[in-house]
């Protein structure tokens, strides 16, 4: 299986900028879409791709695990990466629709005692 | 003798016409003869268990009898830590692996007087990484007894293959969502998942923390009322383990009341033709004993979401450093290789959402079983899947209906799955009775009162022949 080449070590300043280039790029559909229907995006709010076309949220998201692991995944194996993170992204957009309000909290609680 | 109930060798035992030494021998050697063929077993622990049986018979002999668990072997799945003994969590990345204390599950039965004979192969990381057919295993494909070209289910699918071969008498699973009434329904065993928090999981490997769940596989119900006795409890060790007693059999008062139970609408539909005929024929048997509500609507929200997020999100944590390592690459079946890597890119505000959703989720469902005694349906759509194949092309446009699994275990609900006949292949299939969560002993006798009147439990799989 072949491995993909990647730079073993990234500074931290250019992580910063791929972070921010990400968060541009996994915003842009979203807004775009918005601007030009003239209207709030509805819920939820990223509409869904075509099956066979992941979105760029996926492909995204894929970019940063192949900068943390890509030494050790080929690249048959990052496309399959992209499916899946592809499908927890329809998830969460399942997710998404749930109505909840600001009380309702994350089914775990926090104690002081050790 | 073998495929005894716990109870049945018990009074055995008790009455010392086996020793506890004898049964151990007996179970090891069938271990050793058909553990490998079935994918079942990770190390036998031979010396141990025979140092705990002559322990046992000691004791016994004294007049000292702990329980109906006293002298008894059985297995536990191979993510609870033993002293000494390789814990393998069923992965080659940690087929070395040993600690130097026992698994409170593991504590507790040894206090019962029960004897270990094995650790239990497993779905390698009891399958958070997505596993996607029955290779997964460093051990091999586990095997149903009943047909060795198919799977015995997992991740529990040592305990399910070593109970129904009765290579052991009882074995202990563990459930994050789905991986004790699986391999229960595929190997025709008694399986319970219990309440979340009502057994301590110190010491057990952990995948999902606000999910995972230890539970006893058995040959009946009743078996499994009396192993849950012995290992239920609050631990320090597990900030969730609960102080609430589970009392069994339940109090003679409660118990002669007349049941009620709910058939989830939709949960047959679209099941294979045998899974239907046999789930049908069940719910009528149940009207014997109970009132029966023929159509209950279960609610509509999205519990495979959920719970596939936060399995990831927590599963992605977990395992981290295995992620990081680049050792996820040595796991057996291929999509536990980079499935790993695609769970933890799940977003913290999505686990949030997931964890979030589980309360009104956990208010639906109670509000529902707070009618009945307990919700059946199917244990699966299906009969087991064939070992050659990936799982999405064993029985195509089969399945769907509620999800009733992911929904019990986002809620942390009881649920036994019991045997109830056989469909395609001569496999078994089963029926989950799934409860009100701390409400097993209720399950356990409404599935006691079925195999009262029916024998599929008692069935033994062809595996001698084979």
């Amino acid at each position: 299986m072949s491995k993909l080449k990647v730079k073993e070590t990234i500074t931290s300043s250019s992580r910063r900028e791929f972070a921010k280039s990400l968060a541009i790029l996994a915003a842009a559909p979203v807004a775009s879409r918005a601007a030009e229907s003239g209207v709030t995006p509805p819920s939820p709010p990223q509409q869904t791709p075509p099956a066979d076309q992941p979105s760029p949220v996926a492909e995204s998201l894929t970019e940063v695990v192949k900068l943390r692991h890509g030494k050790n995944l080929s690249e048959e194996q990052l496309n399959l990466i992209k499916r899946s993170i592809d499908r927890s992204q329809r998830n969460a957009d399942r997710m998404r629709q749930f109505k909840l309000v600001n009380s309702d909290e994350p089914a775990f609680a926090f104690t002081a005692d050790i | 003798m073998l495929y005894s109930s716990v109870r049945e060798l018990s009074e055995q035992i008790r009455a010392r016409r086996i020793t506890s030494v004898a049964l151990a021998e007996a179970y090891l050697d069938r271990l050793g003869r058909l553990g490998q063929r079935l994918g079942a077993v990770a190390t036998i622990t031979r010396d141990l268990a025979l140092k705990e049986a002559r322990e046992a018979d000691r004791e016994i002999r004294a007049g000292r009898w702990r329980g109906p668990l006293h002298g008894i072997p059985y297995g536990v799945k191979d993510l609870a830590a033993t002293r000494g003994i390789p814990t393998t969590w069923g992965a080659e990345p940690y087929k070395d692996q040993v600690f130097d204390y026992d698994a409170t599950v593991v504590k507790r039965l040894r206090e019962a007087g029960a004897v270990l004979v094995a650790k239990l192969a497993m779905v390698e990381l009891a399958g958070g990484f997505g596993y996607n057919n029955a290779d997964a295993s460093f051990t091999g494909p586990g095997r149903t007894p009943w047909n060795l070209e198919y799977w015995s289910g997992g991740s529990s699918s040592g305990p399910g293959a070593a109970t129904a071969a009765a290579l052991v008498p009882f074995s202990i699973g563990s459930e994050t969502s789905g991986s004790i009434i699986t391999p229960s329904a595929f190997c025709g065993v008694s399986g319970l998942r219990p309440t979340y928090g009502r057994v301590s999981r110190h010491g057990a490997m952990a995948l999902s923390w606000t999910l995972d769940k230890l539970g006893p596989m058995c040959r009946t119900a009743d078996d499994c009322g009396i192993v849950l006795a012995a290992i239920a409890g609050r631990d320090p060790m597990d900030p969730t383990a609960a102080a609430r007693q589970f009392v069994y059999p339940e109090p003679a008062g409660r118990a002669v009341k007349k049941f009620r139970v709910g058939v989830i609408k939709g949960s047959a539909d679209r099941v294979q033709p045998e899974v239907k005929k046999n789930f049908e024929e069940s719910v009528k048997l149940l009207r014997r004993f109970a009132d029966v509500d023929d159509s209950v609507e279960f609610p509509d929200m999205p519990f495979g979401p959920v719970v596939s997020t936060i399995v990831g999100a927590e599963g992605a944590s977990a395992f981290r450093d295995l992620l990081e390592s680049g050792r996820a690459g040595l796991l057996r079946q291929t999509n536990d290789r980079w499935g790993g890597y695609a769970a933890s890119m799940t977003l913290a505000v999505d686990y949030l959402q997931a964890m979030r959703i589980r309360g009104p989720m956990k208010r639906e469902l109670d509000k529902l079983y707070s009618k009945y005694d307990a919700l059946v349906a199917p244990s699966r759509a299906t009969v087991s899947y064939p070992i050659a194949l990936d799982f999405d092309k064993a029985y195509p446009g089969v399945g769907g209906g509620p999800a009733v699994i992911p929904a019990g275990n986002i809620a942390g609900q009881p649920a036994i799955s019991i045997p109830n006949g056989f469909g395609a292949n001569n496999l078994p299939t089963g029926i989950q009775l799934t409860g009100r969560a701390w409400g097993e002993a209720r399950l356990v006798a409404l599935a006691s009162l079925y195999q009262r009147e029916t024998d599929w439990h008692r069935k033994r799989p062809p595996v001698d022949s084979a």
